[in-house]
């Protein structure tokens, strides 16, 4: 199926006839990689499902408002990253822990998941993914699973590509010495 | 113009140098983006994979759900409550009126709602709630009560436990030997006061090494020993001394007085 220019949709959302069609559109377009955009954020499917819906009703209240100025795809990844952000900081206050803690208890998800379907390499390499800080995991997920450029990345967090190549060259790195060292134990 | 290598005839030269540039980028972006790469060879390796899962025909589903929820959300920011509305000061008024149910009184909220009489707050209204709102007790609990208060009373009034008498002496034998034992011990309790409270007398040995004496001035010694000897009393006169005495002072008259 011919995917739809993201030109088409806003042309079409901004007739009030069509709006609906054009919604429809952009959310068959976009909803799977916005998903696994905030799965691999989250980890929990039920979290993820809930906040991919909180996503596209911001995007529905927000899109007449859009301006040309971003990319359609790249404003849609700021507002899902911006609302794994406030999920997480908020489950973090909820159960008054500090960062690593919420870290271990998505480990924690990770493994009792019935959702999951990797080997023991790749419930490794989740596990490693867990251990950096959030915007260090956020960058390698875009970079590594989604292959967005760094210009796009800097789009979509407002960071420069500078300080995006460094965060990901870090991660990288912790993660291979992570890989490399530590012992599948599962 | 110069042309660079493998240039086409068929193309502009502004435009294959466009072309040119363009590749040039793409190639520096592709090189940039993966030159973590060489950094991380393990890593690079590894197939790109997603090991998650999703439920059975989830994305099939998910368009519909979205939309669901958007339709819903809209819903909620046209109308925030649920679509019902209630009468005028309805709220304000609930409270005073499960109240006044509450205490079986019927609360006449048409008054209060006209403002015809001021109204009462709730610690009014409270007062006058009998002591036992909304709580109850099992027939002819109170009754039962006051008796089983009374049996417990007159439990504890009962008169205490006679204690039991333990007699000291079994025996006649026992009782001999007691005081036998006893007159021992003050017998010689009383030999012992006796033996410790009687002073003894001073040697020559002891008073000569008293250290008084060492420290008193040998004069004062022997002027207190001829003193003493000068003190003692002479000796008794005989019968016929004081015959001859009495004879020489006393007329016959005075002896014969007296006599």
């Amino acid at each position: 199926m011919k995917q739809v220019e993201d030109d088409e949709i806003l042309e079409k959302f901004s007739n009030e006839r069509t709006r609906n069609e054009a919604f429809n559109l952009l959310i068959s377009k976009y909803q799977e990689k916005i998903y696994w955009h905030v799965r691999r954020l989250v980890i929990d499917h039920d979290d993820a499902d809930d906040l991919v819906q909180e996503v596209f009703i911001k995007v529905w209240k927000s899109l007449a408002k859009f301006r040309n100025d971003s990319k359609l795809y790249t404003w849609i990844y700021r507002i899902a990253t911006n609302e794994c952000i406030t999920f997480l900081n908020k489950k973090k206050q909820r159960n008054q822990t500090p960062l690593n803690e919420v870290s271990d208890e998505l480990s924690e998800s990770l493994v009792a998941s019935s959702y999951f379907n990797g080997d023991k390499i790749q419930m490794k390499l989740q596990q490693a993914l867990l251990t950096l800080p959030e915007k260090q995991r956020l960058i390698f997920n875009m970079k590594y699973y989604d292959d967005l450029k760094y210009e796009e990345i800097s789009a979509i967090l407002g960071t420069s590509v500078g300080a995006l190549k460094a965060s990901f060259h870090i991660a990288v790195k912790k993660i291979e010495v992570f890989m490399l060292n530590d012992e599948i134990s599962l | 113009m110069i042309m660079g290598p493998g240039t086409s005839r068929h193309q502009p030269a502004g435009v294959q140098l466009k072309t040119k540039t363009k590749t040039i980028t793409l190639m520096k972006t592709d090189e940039e983006n993966n030159e973590w790469k060489a950094e991380a060879p393990y890593l690079a390796s590894l197939p790109v994979e997603n090991p998650f899962l999703v439920p059975e025909h989830y994305f099939d589903t998910l368009t519909g759900a979205i939309t669901n929820s958007v339709y819903a959300d809209e819903l909620k920011q046209v109308s925030p409550a649920s679509g019902y509305t209630v009468p005028d000061q309805y709220f304000s008024s609930l409270k005073d009126r499960i109240l006044a149910q509450t205490t079986g009184e019927t609360f006449n909220t048409d008054e209060q709602l006209s403002g015809d009489e001021p109204e009462e707050d709730t610690a009014d209204i409270l007062k006058r709630f009998p002591v036992s709102a909304g709580f109850s007790t099992p027939d002819q609990y109170f009754q039962q009560l006051q008796l089983k208060i009374l049996a417990q009373t007159a439990e504890e009034a009962a008169p205490a436990r006679q204690s039991k008498i333990v007699r000291l002496w079994h025996s006649g034998l026992l009782k001999y030997a007691s005081a036998a034992c006893f007159i021992l011990v003050a017998a010689f309790g009383f030999y012992l006061n006796q033996q410790t409270y009687k002073p003894a007398a001073p040697t020559a040995a002891e008073i000569a090494n008293e250290q008084m004496l060492y420290d008193m001035d040998e004069q004062d010694i022997i002027d207190h020993v001829e003193g003493n000897a000068a003190d003692e009393p002479k000796n008794s006169p005989t019968d016929a001394e004081l015959e001859t005495y009495i004879l020489n002072h006393y007329s016959q008259s005075e002896l014969s007085s007296e006599l």
